[in-house]
């Protein structure tokens, strides 16, 4: 699978990896990379700057705590964000319906 | 288990180049990822080189930050919708004869100075590069906006000339843009 078609999707699997519950940036990369088989192949260092976009359009919210002397930035889905991460859901079944649709029909009829 | 200078080196050129606030998330991720490589076995130089790399690029990084930038997209919607509200003015001020009114010529001069510094930081906070002066730029943009938006409004407001619809509708953007304008302070006040 081609990474680049993966990353035009990033906002929506970002909101689908905190749909389980609040993950800080590593936790996040890391659901991020099992979801999509280790498919992601991009720095992992520009998913913080999405997650920021993220909260930035009141999808997400992030709160800091202090683990092991460090500070954490953890962030957790809003009511917006869950909203959102449904209509990325219906938009890419709608989607992909309408592909596989026309990739796995039967072959078209050639023109008489 | 303490990590190498590499990491301290990567994460002191951000540190040059973003907020505080940004590079302490940014070394949290990179220690977890350091320690991850740890644990699965790699010694602490290897460990610390591949977090470094899956990091990526630091410019890159940092050119997705600048982008991801609230204070950006703030400067950019101000810019956006600039000339129409410009444009709404220019025409509630022409069929008010502004040019008639009592106001020294210090104030006019004042008042022009303010909005086309204001649209300048505006447009190097849309733009520009770097992290730090977008944020900024894009902060006293919006102060010198807000003020001009006020004054005016409360000139006219005074002076009992809200009276026409152009001078009704320029008066209605700039109390929408006003309203815009403190919404975002806030969340770009954060991006410091």
């Amino acid at each position: 699978m081609r990474a680049e078609a993966l990353k035009g999707h990033l906002d929506g699997l970002l909101l689908a990896c905190l749909e389980g519950g609040p993950r800080h940036g590593y936790a996040v990369i890391e659901a991020l990379r099992e979801a999509t088989g280790e498919q992601l192949d991009l720095p992992t260092g520009t998913v913080y700057p999405a997650l920021h976009r993220l909260e930035a359009a009141g999808w997400i919210r992030g709160r800091w705590s202090v683990v092991d002397g460090r500070r954490r930035r953890t962030y957790e889905l809003t009511a917006k964000g869950r909203r959102a991460l449904s209509s990325e859901r219906a938009d890419w079944r709608k989607f992909s319906a309408v592909v596989t649709a026309a990739l796995e029909g039967p072959p078209w009829p050639a023109p008489a | 288990m303490a990590r190498t200078g590499l990491i301290d080196q990567y994460l002191a050129d951000l540190a040059s180049r973003l907020p505080a606030s940004i590079v302490a998330e940014l070394a949290d991720g990179l220690q977890e990822t350091y320690l991850a490589h740890v644990r699965a076995g790699h010694s602490p130089a290897d460990a610390a080189h591949r977090a470094v790399t899956e990091f990526g690029d630091p410019d890159v990084v940092i050119a997705a930050f600048v982008g991801a930038n609230p204070a950006r997209r703030t400067a950019r919607t101000l810019l956006l919708t600039g000339p129409l509200v410009g444009a709404t003015w220019a025409t509630a001020l022409i069929a008010l004869r502004a040019w008639d009114w009592p106001v020294p010529v210090w104030v006019r001069v004042g008042f022009a100075v303010v909005l086309v510094t204001g649209v300048a930081m505006l447009s190097v906070a849309a733009f520009g590069r770097r992290y730090r002066r977008a944020t900024h730029s894009a902060m006293a943009a919006c102060l010198s906006i807000l003020a001009i938006d006020i004054t005016i409004l409360s000139y006219l407001g005074t002076a009992g000339l809200l009276t026409t619809w152009p001078a009704l509708l320029a008066a209605a953007l700039s109390a929408s843009r006003s309203i815009f304008t403190l919404s975002r302070l806030p969340t770009d006040l954060a991006a410091r």
